[in-house]
């Protein structure tokens, strides 16, 4: 072994099998990395106590201990060390366990060189990124809440997790139903972590053309194609040292899924037009609304894209699973609102927050947002009431009971009615059928067909729109 | 049982392991990776309390020399032997491909041939 400056940018191995072992010495060797090396969980333990490395290698799986107590003991000792967790065992729930437990990062055999050196250069980075003791993020514990209002068993673990992966660079995978929050998710988990003075840039996939976005995520340079007329610094450069959110992430082409796979891989970004890769330091948020497994299934997601990100996967909870947050979160909106507008109201009324606790809330607290702003522009309080709200909503509530004697449709008889059309179209005709014998109460509707309520707001959306552009051609 | 050497290897991928330093390094490296897997061939004897550990070695050695049937079925022997279920028959496979991998390896001298 190289004798280095100083022993802490020594890099400690432990990993059992030999062969393995001189493989990976070798790699870091080469890269000029003063190694030393351990083939036990004592052996490394001791190596530790002796060096204090900043940077660790630890196998997971060890003929004396488990990974998972080595690495407890070496960062309680030493809170700072950089552990990447490396293992024959790719499953999500021991990467979980293992990042929540404070590793940096995790690495699943086989890999090859060029990752393990990505993931110590990371890791190295990140130790220049990292805050005085004073302002460690468990400091900061009150600030999730700041901006998170609600106290559901829900949203607690929604804040739990935030806290636990803010600290590591674990790839975290946000999930939940349009307007539930998953930007400010994002931005609490890098507002919690090391990175926090770093930049967020969030890059909405969803957005931007598809020919664009490779350019907006690693950036181009003058003339590398018709428009680029000088260069451009992409997303993933411009959060150099800090967070990266990409949100609605499954709407990215399978081409640029591609490429972004590659980045996440080598953490080296080539900007359109340019030939040579340059190294960027960026932690990965993403975020769906859509059930990312389903888009694996469907062939639309690479599935090892799709196992890349989701390291950590945090589940935001539609509004009406929230229970009294609903109330909660109107009455802070309200008070916020009417200062703005200068208008004097005091909250809600009873029958508001019984009707607000049953409705669905398909936009979840976006919808609400949008309802109680209009509320405040066109009264004066002093309470929201029912009839100052809009129609369309008390609609949602199921209120209004289903017309005894609705006329009874044209229904198809047997299967041979639905000849010829597409499984779009009779899927149209079945959740139209249900809808005209639940009176259109929506609710009643999604519990006949059992889904939920967001799907069939989501299908009714994009009927009106297909209309609208069919009437318009 | 035959023993199917066909396919044991990815030779690209060991290839490309061993060629990575000098020569001597890789000799030590071809060598010690022989080394290893008649360790593990040992310690995969039936009854044997480290069988499950030995499994997830087998699993991310042969992984990283190219040897993915290999590592395949070290992966489900390490969860059967997790499980509490020990697959016999499938530890005789295990041992079986771990000779596979042996035979292509000791007979492999063109793996070293470009470094």
């Amino acid at each position: 072994m190289r004798q280095s400056v100083s022993s802490s940018d020594t890099i400690l191995l432990i990993e059992d099998t030999p062969s393995l072992q001189m493989l990976y010495a070798s790699a870091l060797q080469r890269a000029g990395y003063a190694v030393e090396a351990s083939g036990t969980a004592a052996e490394g333990v001791a190596s530790f106590e002796k060096l204090r490395p900043d940077v660790v290698l630890l196998d997971l799986v060890l003929p004396d201990g488990t990974g998972l107590e080595v690495m407890q003991q070496m960062l309680a000792r030493q809170p700072h060390t950089r552990v990447i967790v490396i293992t024959a065992n790719g499953s999500i729930n021991r990467a979980v366990e293992m990042m929540r437990a404070g590793a940096h990062e995790f690495l699943v055999k086989p890999f090859d060189d060029q990752r393990l050196l990505a993931a110590v250069q990371n890791a190295r980075r990140a130790l220049r990124h990292r805050p005085p003791p004073a302002i460690r993020p468990e400091a900061a514990e009150p600030a999730i809440g700041a901006r998170f209002i609600g106290a559901s068993p829900a949203m607690k673990a929604v804040h739990d997790k935030i806290r636990s992966v803010a600290r590591s660079m674990a790839t975290v995978f946000i999930t939940g139903e349009s307007g539930t929050g998953k930007e400010l998710c994002a931005e609490a988990v890098h507002q919690f972590s090391p990175r926090a003075r770093g930049p967020f840039i969030a890059l909405n996939c969803g957005a931007i053309p598809v020919d664009l976005l490779e350019s907006e995520v690693f950036g181009h340079l003058r003339g590398s194609f018709t428009g680029a007329i000088s260069d451009k610094q992409g997303a993933a450069a411009a959060a150099d040292g800090g967070t990266l959110f990409l949100d609605e992430v499954c709407e990215m082409d399978l081409n640029l899924q591609t490429k972004l796979l590659r980045f996440l891989q080598t953490s080296t970004i080539t900007p359109v037009g340019a030939t040579r890769p340059r190294k960027v330091d960026v932690r990965i948020v993403c975020a769906t609304n859509r059930n990312p497994l389903e888009e694996v299934r469907a062939g639309r997601f690479r599935e090892d894209l799709y196992y890349r990100l989701h390291v950590v996967p945090i589940f935001m909870p539609p509004l009406r699973e929230r229970g009294e947050d609903v109330i909660e979160i109107a009455e802070a909106l309200v008070a916020e609102m009417a200062q703005e507008e200068g208008h004097a109201f005091t909250g809600l009324d009873q029958d508001v927050k019984a009707l607000f606790r049953r409705l669905p809330w398909p936009g979840n607290v976006r919808q609400l947002i949008n309802v109680l702003r209009n509320v405040v522009v066109l009264n004066d309080g002093p309470q929201v009431t029912r009839a100052m709200l809009p129609p369309d909503l008390l609609s949602d509530a199921g209120q209004e009971p289903a017309p005894p004697s609705a006329p009874e449709p044209v229904r198809p008889h047997g299967l041979e009615a639905l000849a010829g059309r597409t499984l779009a179209q009779i899927e149209r005709m079945v959740i139209e059928d249900s809808l005209r014998r639940h009176g259109d109460s929506v609710p009643k509707t999604a519990r006949e067909l059992d889904v939920s309520a967001s799907t069939i707001y989501r299908k009714l959306e994009a009927w009106k729109r297909a209309d609208a552009q069919a009437q318009g051609e | 049982m035959n023993i199917q050497v066909d396919g044991a290897i990815d030779r690209e991928v060991l290839n490309r392991l061993l060629t990575v330093g000098d020569a001597a390094l890789s000799k030590r490296l071809h060598d010690q990776i022989i080394a290893d897997l008649k360790r593990l061939k040992d310690t995969l004897e039936p009854g044997s309390s480290a069988c499950a550990i030995a499994a997830h070695e087998v699993k991310g050695l042969a992984a990283t020399i190219g040897a993915s049937r290999l590592a395949g079925m070290a992966e489900t022997l390490q969860g059967c032997i997790e499980n509490g279920k020990p697959d016999a028959a499938l530890q005789a496979r295990v041992n079986t491909e771990i000779s596979a991998v042996l035979e292509l390896l000791s007979a492999g001298k063109d793996f070293r041939a470009r470094s």
